[in-house]
């Protein structure tokens, strides 16, 4: 290694650096790595939390998506190396695909992986998902994370790499199929999965590894060392196409279950919390009255300066302004004077599917639509069909070896919020007219 | 058209196909979707790319996870080498019953489209429905399609490609009858 003139020989330059992560104890990068990690994309994610308003409920979790970015670096490099490992192919794999025995490339598809995990959140915006509806029609934080990968700043350390990376593999890798709305090829889709798969992706195990971690709720952890030691790239049983997938060797499937049981319990117990809920649509109802428009701007460089800090901070400072547009909803949030849990329609029963809507529009003719907030989310990606590799070879599918994921439920809420100067009459109110408001038809509503 | 208007029409597909002796695995579903929005569009509002094998919608498999929530339907595997397939609960025809209207207006067009794709292999539907993709959205002449289907899917030979668009132009011509 060559030694700087004037440089003593103890100050080596290092090309491999660590974070130090309560996760994944280490995280190392490469000195490239690390530039991307040191461009203004990735440092701004110091600055948006993970789970929003959260720490709002669960006060520690203040954890940033910089660092659950960090975690889905180290865990898909991880997924990668086992999956493309020679004693870990299978035969049909090998067959069908063309890249996973072309060991002059791994090196390059390891690096896009990494890196595309790297940047996979970059185009959050501030408090993530709780703000996305803000975005003008057509945007989404996946189109954000494209454009700012091919802007100036990261095309230009992305070419800079050695050998250069194609900044159209890491968008394809870094959004997924989903959101990069152009075929992948069969080999893009997989590694894409790696990142952002619906059941076995390395987005998925750590944020739940680490939202778990930080909010301090146990259900979320699992044997996520095991899991990975067992994924492998099978075919996708019952097609009579060649379609691969990430799929888990047999071994593995406790894991896997684990993990899927773990996503389901933290759906039910942090990311639907009522009142996290309930402090998102007072963000929201914020963010439209002190956002120009009520929309955050798609300039990539006013995107660059926005973040969780500036928010807050206009959230205090209005709070303390009573003539400001937003102030009762910065209040609402500052204060901790949060709408409080009416009725979840979601779980009603199977005879009121549709009610939702009933219900928030009987609730709001009666108190008023200020005093009353609807939220309804169901749980998205919730496949459990992945490929297992059973102990004679046979590729089927996790259903039909598992009990428990054919019995998951899928989460999901309808609630409605009100202020909670009406709560009692209004609980007292829906419970005795709850049943003929549920029963309307809402056909043609 | 609300959530559980479309929610309801998906339902009655979904029994319409397993009319038809369909597998009902989730590709046999997206393509037939596929079909139905190309041919008959309404406002089902489904957002469909090409994926590993054709067409393939993330809003609807959103919304199948939806109607699984609401116990419409569940995944079940049928036989050990297959993958897993759909079927409706008794709750979809409750579903089905309360928007009898909506429902009845789709009708034709659901049974249409079960009836000429859902029963088909896995194979046969992404050739097919890529094959309606590059003819709905590539400005492409009918006699390039077949050449344009083996780019995308060079597993397809360029016989299979022809009778592939050859078919699906047929279908589009009934469909057209019954769209009126």
């Amino acid at each position: 290694m060559a030694v700087e003139p004037g440089s003593d020989a103890s100050t080596v330059p290092k090309h491999i650096h660590e974070f130090r992560d309560p996760i994944h104890t280490f995280i190392h990068v490469s000195s490239e790595e690390r530039d991307i990690i040191d461009s203004r994309p990735v440092q701004r994610l110091r600055h948006i939390h993970q789970l929003a308003l959260t720490f709002m409920v669960y006060p520690g979790a203040t954890h940033r998506r910089f660092e659950h970015s960090l975690g889905v670096m180290e865990l898909a490099s991880r997924i990668f190396d086992t999956v493309t490992d020679r004693e870990h192919l299978h035969s049909d794999a090998v067959k069908g695909l063309a890249e996973l025995t072309d060991t002059a490339k791994l090196p390059y598809w390891r690096a896009v992986v990494r890196l595309a995990a790297l940047c996979h959140d970059i185009g959050h915006l501030p408090f993530s998902h709780a703000a996305e509806d803000r975005l003008p029609k057509g945007w989404n934080h996946e189109r954000l994370s494209r454009e700012l990968l091919r802007s100036e700043e990261l095309s230009g350390l992305l070419g800079s790499i050695t050998p250069p990376v194609r900044v159209e593999d890491v968008v394809k890798l870094a959004v997924g199929a989903k959101g990069y709305g152009e075929p992948l090829s069969m080999w893009e889709a997989i590694l894409a999965e790696i990142i952002t798969g619906d059941a076995l992706g390395s987005d998925r195990i750590d944020y739940l590894l680490r939202d778990a971690h930080h909010t301090g709720v146990a259900y979320g952890r699992f044997d996520h060392y095991r899991l990975i030691e067992c994924m492998r790239i099978l075919p996708k049983p019952g097609t009579d196409l060649a379609e691969f997938t990430l799929g888990i060797e047999v071994g593995g499937l406790q894991s896997a279950e684990s993990l899927l049981l773990a996503r389901y319990l933290m759906y039910s117990q942090v990311y639907f919390h009522a009142v996290r809920r309930a402090y998102d649509c007072h963000l929201n109802d914020f963010l439209e009255r002190w956002l120009p428009d009520g929309r955050f701007s798609t300039d990539l460089e006013r995107h660059l300066s926005v973040t969780d800090d500036e928010i807050l901070s206009a959230i205090a400072e209005c709070a303390r302004n009573d003539s400001h547009a937003a102030h009762v909803h910065a209040a609402r949030i500052f204060s901790r004077k949060h709408f409080k849990l009416l009725r979840d329609v979601g779980s009603a029963g199977k005879d009121f599917l549709d009610a939702g809507e009933n219900v928030y529009a009987a609730v709001c003719e009666r108190y008023g639509a200020d005093a009353v907030r609807r939220d309804r989310y169901f749980q998205r990606e919730s496949v459990v069909d992945f490929p297992v590799l059973d102990r004679d070879g046979s590729t089927v599918s996790s259903l039909q070896l598992s009990s428990l994921l054919t019995r998951l439920p899928t989460v999901k809420f309808d609630y409605v919020f009100i202020d909670p100067e009406h709560l009692d009459d209004a609980r007292i109110w829906l419970k005795a007219h709850e049943a003929s408001i549920m029963g309307q038809s809402v056909e043609n509503s | 058209m609300n959530e559980y208007q479309r929610k309801a029409v998906l339902a009655k597909l979904i029994g319409e196909m397993e009319e038809s002796k369909s597998w009902c695995g989730e590709t046999h579903i997206q393509k037939t979707v596929y079909f139905l929005t190309e041919l008959f569009p309404g406002d089902l509002n489904l957002e469909f790319i090409l994926y590993k094998h054709g067409p393939f919608s993330f809003d609807l498999r959103d919304v199948l996870t939806e109607m699984r929530a609401d116990d419409l339907i569940d995944w079940r595997v049928k036989h050990a080498s297959y993958g897993a397939s759909c079927e409706s609960r008794p709750m979809a025809k409750e579903l089905i019953r309360k928007f009898a209207a909506t429902v009845g207006e789709w009708d034709g067009r659901l049974q249409f489209v079960a009836r000429c794709v859902s029963s088909g292999t896995v194979l046969e539907l992404e050739r097919l429905a890529t094959a309606l993709f590059i003819l709905r959205k590539e400005e492409l002449s009918e006699g390039e399609v077949p050449k344009r289907l083996v780019e995308l899917k060079p597993h397809v030979n360029l016989d299979d490609a022809r009778h592939a668009v050859s078919e699906v132009l047929d279908i589009e011509r009934e469909a057209a009858a019954i769209a009126g």
